[in-house]
């Protein structure tokens, strides 16, 4: 019920939501929680696997119960804790897990059988039969299993990624994060300050504490306003620091507001956040209590009640009864009491506990049991005088608080145990860089907060140079922490420890019967802390619990370890940017805008666009347009764009000597305006790559690579240049983006060449030189991957769009025109030239049939090459294929077997690496990998797709199919 | 039919041609053509760090002797300026760039761009990328104004 005055909520501002269709309203300032709870909304979820009805349990970031669907279609976003999210006009909720509705779930039978779906149930059952696992079982755990759904579309919504750097990084805007960043900022330092509510104060907002005579909240919007000041302080609310890392990189979470997702601003941010210095301000979390039915709605943490109250004026019942183990707890009845909600009673479980508050007070008392299905109606008491059941709609909780490890674990470090206070604090160190103060380091007063806040900057600040004289600490409340640990209350009923994941007291037990008495075996076979949640409120009292049913202590028993994210990161924030179009570079060739004006379908090669033919009008199929372009080259002119090819420029006394190492045969003795192909080999003996370099003069070098391995192939030159002979002259430059390279190819390049080049001298075959075209310097190479007269001519890349348009006009005009990636592939291969296809890594010079290209000399490789093993006749070799049945169709991947063996794993003898039609011999030609595969040219052998279901007789023929002798090349 | 080679003229095209300037909000994004670029090997006086073995020298001819290979056409060159100009860079630079000086230059990625900065100014920056990937650089650094311009609007 919403109380009538009071709350941090702007009252002149009511908000109309929706929550599972149902019309209610709130005010600016509430939560979703808040206003449900303000509306008198008790059940909000059903539970994991019980699906027993479940209100909200707490205020912030841990809530474990009360996750919502929000947004509809590919905006769909499931598990939203409805405790952080903020409340906008408008606001449709739904909620999750229940079927066909949260007030009637079919599947709230499972809490029928829950005697048989305990912890690790499932490595128990579903075993027989054996065939209903796969048709029946799984299929029907998969529907049942996860709270909220995807939608299964993809994320439209904007995200985006940014670094950030600073002197300090406070984790936390409550007292002790203010404190520190204050501190900080007044001496200079460059501060970021993170805390994930939208508005600074963290604790200080839900407490009825004074600082400095101003109520918490006052005092914190004070520092909030200094510090939005201060240009050398970057204020970051709606911020979750989700991750510590390595030298002090953090990860963060930020939700964007509404007022800027209005402007247009992406939904959400992923921070990485590098801080030479980092303090820890996160505070601590309550836990409960467990006992029987301790998950009914309007059963709720102690603080979170008066939370509600104080913050958003908002009580969560009209009888409210207060159960604790410390004098934290009795704060509740308290602030509860001045808000004119009746206390129905104080429960404390210690014997020697006392109150001034006029209510009921038990002491030495526990709740024993909880009643009323779908909300609060009685618990009962058991005092140390016998039972008693009272009639309450609301039980607050308090088991004591954890301070918030979290980040401190996330390299691994183990919190240390502290009996004070009967919690885990972060142990020092644990991150480099990062020290804690406040709650968060085991002080639960707001003096202890502000002072170690205060105390963790200046130290920062020492450790960056800057000195600061420590301002006088405003005054605020002091309190001791006092408890006595009260993990769960003895007794029969399920008790629940885990809320999210539902695993009971029993649970953890059984699991220690049954042999599972690691905390890390605990965690998993019972799923403890496996949740969205990662156990924030149940994993301290779930290792309690399993400390006592192996006889250790707490310390003994250890925890098990967190990692992050602390609060679940969309992975849309952290991949923002990469979708679609985004998830690489994109790379464009100067002739790319008219390949696309010819509607040429692009393909992507590595990272760049290529086209794949260029279709003429009326032609329907690929195939009319490939066979064409390759009429084109064999009979006319054709033009291609090269430029992917990487180019490599090395200059230097010293390059002969650098390729003759890297080449398996030799450039030394290349003369300039030569052009010579060359094969390079992995160190361990197998092909690298292919190529052809050329001596434009007599200390300028030009290195062509394949497409996709210029990087790889410069790294490679990178590395022999500096670590294998740092003595060698050479130096070493890509070049592939300054030039733009065009292929020139068929009988009628030389007279295209004559028309464009004023003065063409005719080039040898092999040959290279500068050449002007249009006043423009030029390179020039007769080289060939099409078996015809060939030459590539290279311009700076300004003028490549405007080359490529005149040679393939001038080529039209021959009969010819441009041609693509098909067409270029089927030239080659009438040709038996290899590519990557063919030197996919795992092919030795020997196996495609190159031995002969490795030199006397030495060379990278040639050494592993020579391994027995590698110079086997019997391996894998290259020959040329053609069909040799009634079935014409060859495919690349099919496997080949001799013609009257099974079609198996155990007599596979090879496998097609490339194929295509070829219209200059009127049938498919392939080229593939054979075992003794020269040796038995002549030989019909079963080609055999698997995939495509493809069966063809082929023929081992020689490589090169067309132009044997390579005369046309050669002109 | 040949056309006769008097008639032969190639325009030039710039990396981001017909694709900028582009101003979001009070940032602008604009191309920037050096008169030429050279990768020299050793060190040359005015030329910016570029790699263990080499510096990049932009508007200056390489001294007589220096070994030199043009890059005048291999890179995409934008001027990105205006206030906010270093938020949206820190969208898709991961240096630390409000700790770097007027006129200091670093090779680094740009996205997943292999590339170059230079912080002119305060908020002015020159950035360079791979010629062919200009299309992906005036597209995310554009994404990034508007992602910066929103928030503050």
């Amino acid at each position: 019920m919403r109380l009538s005055t009071g709350g941090l909520i702007d009252r002149a501002r009511p908000v109309t939501f929706s929550f599972d269709g149902v019309t209610h309203r709130g005010f600016a300032g509430d939560t979703l929680a808040s206003a449900l709870i303000g509306d008198g909304v008790r059940v909000v979820a059903r539970s994991f696997k019980y699906h027993r009805p479940r209100g909200i349990l707490t205020t912030g970031s841990a809530e474990p119960n009360a996750l919502v669907t929000l947004g509809t279609g590919a905006a769909q976003d499931p598990n939203a804790r409805a405790t952080m999210v903020e409340l906008t006009e408008g606001l449709a909720a739904r909620s999750q897990n229940a079927w066909p509705s949260l007030r009637f779930d079919l599947l709230a039978a499972n809490d029928l059988f829950a005697p048989f779906l305990g912890a690790g149930f499932y490595y128990k059952t579903f075993m027989w039969p054996r065939a209903f696992w796969e048709k029946v079982y799984e299929p029907a755990i998969r529907r049942a299993a996860g709270l909220g759904a995807l939608s299964g579309l993809p994320d439209l919504d904007d995200h985006e990624r940014v670094q950030a750097f600073c002197d300090l990084l406070v984790i936390g805007g409550g007292p002790a994060g203010l404190m520190a960043a204050l501190t900080a900022a007044r001496a200079g330092a460059d501060v970021i300050l993170c805390d994930e509510d939208s508005v600074l104060g963290g604790r200080l907002l839900l407490e009825t504490h004074t600082v400095a005579d101003q109520t918490g909240a006052e005092w914190a919007a004070g520092v909030a306003n200094e510090l939005a000041c201060l240009p050398n302080v970057r204020v970051m609310t709606r911020t979750a620091v989700v991750g510590a890392y390595d030298h002090g990189t953090y990860a963060a979470l930020e939700t964007l507001g509404p007022d800027a997702i209005r402007r247009g601003a992406p939904r959400a941010a992923f921070w990485r956040i590098v801080a030479r210095r980092a303090i820890l301000a996160a505070g601590a979390l309550e836990r409960p209590i467990a006992f029987r039915n301790n998950d009914r709605p309007g059963v709720m943490l102690a603080g979170a009640v008066r939370g509600y109250v104080n913050r958003w004026a908002v009580s969560p019942g009209r009888q409210v009864a207060v159960f604790g183990n410390n004098d934290d707890a009795h704060r509740t009845a308290a602030d509860l009491l001045a808000a004119g909600v009746h206390v129905a009673a104080l429960i404390d479980a210690r014997a020697a506990a006392k109150t001034d508050l006029p209510i009921r007070f038990f002491a030495g008392a526990v709740v024993e049991d909880c009643m009323g299905r779908t909300g609060v109606e009685a618990i009962t008491i058991r005092t140390p005088k016998g039972t008693e059941r009272l009639q309450v709609d609301t039980l607050a909780v308090s088991g004591g608080w954890n301070p918030m490890v979290h980040l401190t674990c996330h390299m691994n470090g183990r919190p240390d145990w502290r009996d004070d206070i009967a919690a885990f604090v972060p142990r020092v160190g644990a991150v480099p860089g990062l020290t804690t103060a406040g709650a968060c380091h085991g002080a639960m007063s707001t003096h202890a907060a502000l002072a170690q806040g205060q105390q963790a900057a200046l130290d920062a600040l020492a450790d960056l140079g800057l000195t600061a004289a420590p301002d006088l600490l405003p005054s605020a409340e002091d309190a001791p922490c006092r408890i006595t640990p009260l993990w769960a209350v003895p007794g029969k009923g399920r008790a629940w420890l885990d809320f999210q994941n539902d695993v009971t007291v029993k649970d953890v037990q059984m699991a220690a019967t049954e042999g599972y008495q690691s905390v890390e075996h605990m965690k998993r076979y019972t799923t403890q802390g496996m949740a969205p949640d990662q156990g924030k409120t149940s994993n301290v009292a779930a290792l309690a619990v399993l400390a006592d049913a192996t006889g250790r202590g707490i310390p003994q028993t250890g925890t098990t370890t967190f990692r992050p994210p602390f609060v679940p990161v969309p992975i849309a924030a952290m991949g923002s940017g990469g979708q679609g179009a985004g998830f690489a570079p994109e790379r464009f060739t100067t002739s790319h805008l008219a390949s696309i004006r010819r509607n040429a379908p692009m393909i992507a090669a590595g990272l760049w666009w290529r086209p794949s033919y260029f279709p003429a009008p009326g032609e329907t199929n690929w195939r009319q347009s490939c066979d064409r372009e390759v009429g084109y080259v064999r009979n006319a002119v054709g033009i291609c764009d090269v430029s992917t090819l990487g180019k490599i420029e090395l200059q230097g006394r010293d390059v002969g000597a650098l390729l003759d190492l890297v080449y398996t045969n030799t450039f030394s003795t290349l003369a300039p305006s030569k052009v010579r192909y060359g094969l390079m080999l992995r160190e361990d003996g197998h092909v690298m790559d292919d190529g052809t370099t050329a001596r434009l003069e007599p200390d300028r070098w030009v290195m062509t690579t394949t497409t996709s391995a210029a990087g790889l192939v410069m790294r490679h030159l990178e590395f022999c240049a500096q670590v294998l002979r740092p003595d060698m002259d050479v130096s070493v430059a890509s070049v592939t983006e300054q030039w733009a390279q065009f292929s020139i190819a068929g009988p009628n390049a030389r007279a295209l060449l004559t028309a464009l080049i004023p003065g063409f001298a005719p080039l040898p075959f092999m040959g290279c030189g500068t050449v002007t075209v249009a006043g423009i310097a030029a390179r020039l190479f007769r080289i060939s991957f099409s078996g015809e007269e060939a030459y590539e001519i290279a311009v700076p890349a300004r003028y490549g769009a405007a080359l490529f348009g005149r040679l393939v006009e001038r080529a039209e005009a021959m009969g010819g025109g441009a041609y693509g990636l098909e067409a270029l592939n089927v030239l080659r291969l009438e040709k038996g030239f290899i590519t990557h296809a063919e030197i996919h890594g795992r092919t030795t010079a020997f196996d495609i049939g190159m031995q002969g290209m490795l030199a006397k000399k030495d060379c990278i490789g040639k050494a592993a090459s020579q391994r027995p093993g590698l110079m086997d006749p019997a391996r894998e070799r290259l020959v040329g294929l053609k069909p040799a049945g009634a079935v014409k169709m060859l495919t690349a991947g099919a496997h080949l077997f001799a013609k009257d063996a099974p079609a198996t794993r155990e007599h596979a003898a090879g496998y097609v690496t490339s194929v295509g039609f070829s219209p200059s011999l009127g049938h498919f030609i392939g080229l593939a990998f054979l075992k003794h595969g020269p040796d038995r040219r002549g030989e019909v052998i079963r080609m055999v797709d698997h995939l495509r279901q493809i069966e063809t007789l082929c023929e081992v023929c020689d490589p090169v199919f067309f132009d044997k002798d390579g005369a046309r090349a050669r002109g | 039919m040949v056309d006769t080679v008097n008639d032969l003229i190639l325009t030039p095209r710039s990396p981001c041609a017909d694709m900028l300037p582009v101003t979001v909000g009070r940032m602008m994004l604009t191309e920037t053509l050096p008169a030429q670029m050279w990768l020299v090997a050793g060190t040359v006086p005015g030329a910016l760090p570029f790699n263990h073995a080499h510096g990049l020298l932009i508007d200056q001819t390489p001294p007589q002797g220096t070994r030199a290979t043009d890059q005048s056409d291999a890179w995409a060159v934008v001027t990105l300026a205006g206030p906010g100009a270093t938020d949206a860079l820190a969208r898709l630079a991961t240096l630390n760039l409000r700790a770097m000086t007027d006129g200091q230059a670093t090779r680094s990625h740009i996205g997943h761009m292999p590339g170059h900065i230079t912080r002119i100014a305060p908020d002015i920056w020159r950035l360079m990328v791979f010629r062919s990937m200009a299309a992906t650089l005036v597209r995310e650094l554009t994404h990034a104004m508007h992602q910066v311009h929103a928030r503050h609007g």
